[in-house]
């Protein structure tokens, strides 16, 4: 190796040498042309002989061999300056010269004067292939041209028609494709109002602000803003975000644009561009005629992402998966910094979202995108090419109103570009109902139907359906209306909705008979979770308790909670796993030590708890997030099994930690039902009698009252308690040994 | 080095070469009516423009007519000759070659026949059948030719002209696939001329081929 540089071409003092291709390409092409030529002659005359018609070509095409001449002539200029130092000197020192004389013209005029050369060699090349051509002199053949041009037109102009007739049939073709999937609205075309959006109040006061700026932009435009552009309602399903549109449709005054999700899923590249920029050219121009325009995009995640996540440094503003993934945990992460929360984002982001998904895809996003924020230009061909023609300026591009609303349940498949500032500027999370909103809800859809419930009992339906939308409350009214039909009549009462919200929760019962003992075994498991919720789970209440089985379950015991919270804490989430637990230390603890397999779903349900709780949620003896160091692969802390100092004990493995938490809430669950052995027993019984009672009667089972379906006071008697456990035994050697038990249930009446 | 030098060098006297040299014959012929046939090196040519010159000067309407059909004519001869020379049937002084391309009026068309092509310059058919009618005549050969764009009669007869000279006629005539044109080399030569070069004259006659017209 040498570090010297390769030599300046000022420095050499011969030429670089060629290579042989370059040496000899163009005498290998002259000499092709040549024995083309020679082909030809021979393909002419039958008699020519190779050799004749080798001179005969030399003869005629002597041009031919002029320009053979002149590559020599340079080759061996070529070859003497790679040889002879001196005549290489020479050489570049009139080539200096000769550089330096070129480059006194300034480069503009250099590049004219190179144009005007190209087209003189043009027009020489051309005359001499139409002297060819006529077998005259170029300059003659030259003239001719344009006679033979004017002789010609005719077919030139069927040619230019072929093509003519091909692009049109091309532009009906993407023409006819680019239609479609996108409706347009007039005021007065759609009856719905805000008012019929119910249980959204605070979105819908932010969207009839919008709407408000956008017919009358002054009020914001006068004092230096601009009406915002754009409008993201998200949240889960059925929470009215389209019903929400389609009532801005109603309430505007300006046209309302819809677009279907598949508007833009074509089979061809370019047809979702071209539906773009025609939706586009059409909104323009409604917003121009009518002063605004809306356009809504329903199900917006079908556009897709182009899979890119926000930089690492992207100041300011923080997705939607951000806001979704922190906010629900603590304080929504305002109080990191910009960085940091970005940071955050970016790895929830990668680790949680499907990136790249597809939408629209082929450029239309990227058209979408441009579209909403891109280069104001001057548009129309009058405006851009007759005006400039006239040695006129194009016209500035008028303020186009249109205000962009888009309606998702999947705001994480959005890309990221779709949501900055000027193309959705805000952003609204249509979530579930509050109370109040839910009792508003309530109350429209049951004023649609005649009902006898009360105020009281629609404030009590609201609160033990916590996540019911619109669209659930809807479905759930009109089941209770299907079953008051069933039933003969025509008014919904109480039962029929409790009814229709068992059949929504829970699906259709299997109206399947248990046998005796194997009904008070999954009435046993039942009352085991009803007991120990009772108990210890003051953040729930209980909806109902059912041995009927169903679809995919044997009996459940539902709960719900009886306000909106928002946070929760390590004593409920313990109580959840308490509650998970208690079917198996009860079933072990009145089945002499046996469990069923109908457990399994309690215990994933209280190992994913636990799991959170001790890797995620900072509720067990480590702090570290156990994501958190899966995903930068640092490993989790833990240690060895059976060091006994207590610091060691801290570090053992996640499933170890994990076990240990759920082996100590078992042995918890399993006093807490041994010391209520009898209430558990009371409520199973209960159970088998009525197969599915509400949270009143389980509670009317516990304290001794009286619920709807459930009298409590037999449950208080220690006589009915011995029968009860007197069953019970016999249930158990029947389960033992497989057969029926040797006494039936006891029933007791109000006074027993 | 020296390598390059020589290469140049070749493809330089190559190059040279082949411009300086010459033809090894004439390649007559007339590539639109689709007709070639080669003549010895250095031979002289009488061109279409003189012929028709000649012929305009009939009074003739058969000769105008025909005039007027022709495609392509030339005669060539070792010898420096004129025009009259090739159409007036006079003993040449050595040999004259003329070949003609000439459209068929409808009539001719239909009186096409092998007999009709033998008699186009001499009653040939009629001095077979009565060998005395002709002074010196004697059919030397009588060929059917066969060529991609036609096909017809070569015949090689020896007649004495009005001068008294004998002359040796090698007449090729080939009417065309559609029957639309003829094709004719007649190549005469003075007998003793004939005798001493019949290789050269048949090899003249051989050459004759006619593709046709595009």
């Amino acid at each position: 190796m040498t570090d010297q540089s390769r030599l300046r071409d000022g420095d050499r003092k011969v030429r670089v040498h060629l290579s042989a291709f370059d040496r000899t390409k163009f005498l290998i092409l002259f000499s092709a042309v040549y024995l083309i030529l020679v082909w030809a002659a021979l393909a002419d005359n039958p008699l020519l002989s190779f050799s004749d018609g080798c001179i005969q070509i030399s003869k005629t095409r002597w041009w031919l061999f002029l320009l053979f001449g002149i590559e020599i002539i340079r080759q061996l200029h070529f070859l003497l300056s790679e040889i002879l130092a001196p005549y290489h000197g020479f050489w570049q020192k009139y080539f200096l010269w000769a550089d330096n004389l070129i480059h006194k013209i300034s480069d503009w005029n250099r590049y004219r004067l190179s144009r005007v050369i190209k087209g003189l060699l043009f027009v020489a090349l051309l005359a001499v292939v139409l002297g060819a051509i006529y077998k005259e002199t170029p300059v003659k053949a030259l003239f001719l041209a344009p006679k033979a041009l004017w002789s010609a037109l005719p077919t030139i102009g069927q040619l230019l028609f072929a093509v003519v007739f091909i692009l049109i049939q091309f532009f009906a073709m993407f023409w006819f494709l680019s239609r479609g999937g996108i409706d347009t609205y007039f005021p007065d075309d759609i009856k719905t109002r805000f008012s019929d959006v119910w249980g959204q109040d605070h979105v819908l006061a932010r969207i009839r602000e919008n709407l408000m700026f956008l017919e009358s932009p002054e009020t914001i435009e006068e004092h230096g803003g601009y009406v915002p552009g754009g409008i993201l309602l998200w949240g889960p399903p059925g929470t009215g975000k389209t019903l929400m549109a389609e009532s801005m449709a109603g309430e505007t005054g300006k046209p309302f644009v819809f677009v279907d999700p598949g508007a833009f899923n074509n089979m061809f590249f370019g047809v979702g561009v071209l539906k773009v920029k025609s939706l586009f050219k059409k909104l323009r121009k409604l917003a121009l005629r009518y002063g605004g325009v809306v356009v809504f995009f329903d199900e917006a995640d079908s556009l897709g992402n182009r899979g890119i996540a926000v930089g690492g440094n992207a100041p300011g503003r923080m997705s939607l998966p951000m806001k979704n993934g922190v906010g629900n945990n603590c304080h929504g992460g305002e109080y990191l910094s910009e960085n940091a929360k970005n940071l955050v984002f970016r790895e929830s982001f990668v680790a949680n979202s499907a990136m790249g998904a597809g939408g629209g895809g082929m450029g239309t996003l990227q058209a979408l995108l441009t579209e909403l924020s891109g280069l104001k230009k001057p548009r129309g061909f009058f405006n851009r090419v007759v005006r400039r023609t006239l040695g006129m300026r194009p016209k500035n591009p008028p303020k186009y109103r249109i205000l962009v609303v888009m309606a998702t349940n999947m705001p994480e498949a959005l890309d990221e570009a779709l949501l900055r500032p000027g193309r959705i500027d805000r952003m609204y999370r249509v979530g579930y109902p509050s109370k109040a909103g839910r009792i508003r809800t309530y109350d429209g859809y049951l004023a649609k139907v005649s009902h006898s419930l009360s105020a009281e009992e629609i404030d009590k339906l609201a609160t033990i359906t916590p996540y019911a939308t619109g669209a659930t409350i809807k479905d759930t009214i009109n089941e209770a209306l299907i079953m008051a039909i069933r039933n003969g009549r025509t008014s919904i009462t109480w039962t029929d909705v409790i009814k229709a919200k068992q059949l929504k929760d829970l699906g259709p019962a299997e109206d399947v008979e248990y046998i005796e003992r194997e009904r008070h075994a999954v009435a046993v498991h039942e009352a085991c979770h009803g007991v120990m919720a009772y108990l210890v789970r003051a953040h729930m209440s209980i909806d109902l308790a059912t041995i009927e089985k169903g679809s995919d379950y044997l009996g459940m015991v539902a709960s719900i909670p009886p306000d909106d919270q928002f946070t929760r804490w390590r004593t409920e989430y313990e109580a959840d796993i308490l509650v998970s637990l208690a079917s198996l230390a009860g079933e072990r603890l009145f089945f002499v030590g046996d469990n069923s397999s109908g457990v399994s779903g309690d215990l994933e349900s209280a190992t994913t708890i636990a799991s959170f709780m001790e890797g995620h949620w900072g509720m067990g003896s480590t702090i570290s997030s156990h994501a958190s160091n899966r995903r930068n692969e640092v490993g989790a802390p833990g240690g060895a099994k059976g060091k006994d100092d207590s610091i060691a004990n801290l570090r053992i493995a996640l499933a170890d930690r994990i076990e240990n938490n759920l082996t100590i809430l078992l042995a918890r669950a399993e006093d807490i039902l041994n010391e209520n052995r009898l209430k558990v027993l009371a409520l199973a019984h209960a159970l088998e009698i009525f197969k599915t009672i509400s949270g009143e009667d389980v509670t009317a089972v516990m304290t001794g009252a009286k619920g709807p379906l459930v009298d409590g006071a037999p449950y208080q008697i220690a006589g009915n308690l011995a029968l009860i456990e007197n069953y019970h035994e016999a249930a158990l050697l029947a389960h033992q040994e497989h057969k029926r038990p040797s006494i039936e249930i006891p029933r007791f009446t109000p006074n027993s | 080095m020296a390598r390059r030098m020589i290469a140049f060098s070749l493809i330089a006297i190559s190059v040279l070469g082949l411009s300086s040299c010459s033809q090894s014959k004439i390649y007559a012929g007339d590539k639109s009516s689709g007709v070639f046939f080669t003549v010895p090196s250095g031979w002289k040519m009488v061109s279409q423009k003189a012929l028709h010159d000649l012929q305009a000067t009939s009074n003739s309407s058969v000769t105008q007519t025909r005039l007027q059909a022709v495609r392509y004519e030339e005669a060539y001869s070792p010898n420096t000759f004129t025009s009259s020379d090739v159409l007036s049937l006079r003993t040449p002084i050595s040999v004259i070659a003329y070949a003609r391309v000439r459209s068929l009026t409808g009539d001719e068309m239909n009186a096409v026949s092998y007999n009709w092509l033998r008699d186009l310059v001499y009653p040939v058919t009629t001095w077979i059948n009565s060998p005395s009618a002709a002074s010196g005549f004697e059919l030397l050969d009588d060929l059917e030719v066969v060529q991609p764009g036609g096909r017809g009669v070569e015949t090689i007869y020896k007649v004495t002209g009005s001068d008294g000279i004998p002359q040796t006629i090698d007449q090729t005539a080939i009417v065309s696939t559609d029957r639309s044109a003829i094709y004719v080399l007649l190549v005469r030569a003075r007998t003793s001329f004939y005798q001493k070069n019949g290789a050269l004259i048949s090899k003249l006659a051989q050459s004759f081929t006619v593709k046709g017209s595009k």
